[in-house]
């Protein structure tokens, strides 16, 4: 292919944009977890277009451990919202204050 | 150098309208996310731009990663999003989003990152007559070509034979997720109707023989 540059380009694109509404967005945790997936989607797709670049298996390898980690990092990030949903009742990340004495 | 972009833009018009269609659509469902009031209508466009890449991944010719996509991220990632969104009562995202939509700084500061990465830090030498030095080198797996089916394939024939290791850690990873999700959120004093059948059927001789 001709534009393999491109695609990363577009790839990097797809983080921006997740790491910009990450640090944005930052009252919700919802939209943090969500924009956290963004990012690793983005990472995924650098990592296939390069492994297509430099003609090598490696890239779909650290792909599938990337889709391991992400898998397990959400399931734990939600269980932690639906903990401080319980104590606090909302879901905004200025009320995560329960060291405060 | 600029030529040189605007050529590769012309080629990718002439490869394909349906390609640019789906980066166009990826694109605006990526951004689309972040823009909508619902958080369910939020987590509809996130399914959507996921499927949008593993349609894009399938133009690349990768198309075990495409169907995984679809299994990992629509089938367990964001239905996790979906149950938490339904036991959660969020109002307050509507006062949240009043800040300003950000849509064409993004494609701003990509291109900046495009030119700084590829013209002041030339790492990815693509021309055919390999004339400079990369950065990158090559490893010498066993040679694939005689082996070749499919990208599934050589990536078994890599994956559980030189990083067999990984793929084990990344089986306990899961299992400690698994673990860890169900010890946070698991409570002791919730009750629940349970019976407990042997303590129902068991009798002693006590209540059964009355030796007077």
């Amino acid at each position: 292919m001709i534009f393999y540059d491109l695609i990363i380009l577009f790839a990097i694109s797809i983080f921006f944009i997740g790491f910009i509404n990450l640090i944005s967005y930052k009252k919700n945790l919802i939209l943090i977890l969500l924009s956290l997936e963004v990012m690793l989607l983005g990472i995924n797709v650098s990592f296939l277009t390069s492994s297509l670049i430099f003609d090598d298996i490696e890239g779909y390898i650290f792909t599938m451990f990337i889709l391991v980690v992400a898998g397990s990092e959400i399931s734990i990030g939600l269980a932690l919202t639906i903990l401080f949903y319980r104590a606090k009742s909302v879901i905004y990340t200025d009320s995560i204050n329960f060291l405060k004495s | 150098m600029i030529l040189n972009f605007y050529k590769k833009i012309f080629f990718m018009f002439s490869f394909n309208v349906l390609f640019l269609l789906n980066i166009f659509i990826l694109y605006l469902n990526l951004n689309l996310i972040f823009y909508a009031k619902n958080p369910i209508y939020s987590i509809i466009f996130l399914m959507l731009s996921f499927l949008n890449i593993s349609i894009f991944l399938l133009y690349l010719g990768i198309e075990f990663f495409a169907l995984l996509i679809l299994i990992i991220y629509v089938g367990a990632i964001s239905i996790l999003f979906l149950f938490v969104i339904m036991l959660i009562d969020i109002k307050e995202v509507l006062l949240l989003k009043k800040q300003n939509f950000i849509f064409i700084n993004i494609l701003i500061l990509c291109i900046g990152m495009y030119f700084i990465l590829f013209y002041f830090f030339n790492y990815l030498n693509l021309d055919i007559n390999n004339s400079g030095d990369t950065v990158a080198s090559y490893k010498e797996w066993f040679n694939l070509a005689f082996f070749y089916k499919s990208d599934l394939s050589n990536l078994g024939l890599i994956l559980f034979n030189f990083y067999y290791l990984a793929f084990i850690e990344a089986g306990i990873i899961l299992l400690i997720a698994m673990i860890g999700c169900i010890a946070l959120v698991i409570d002791e004093n919730f009750i629940s109707k349970k019976q407990y059948l042997f303590e129902q059927i068991l009798t002693n001789n006590k209540k059964n023989l009355n030796l007077y």
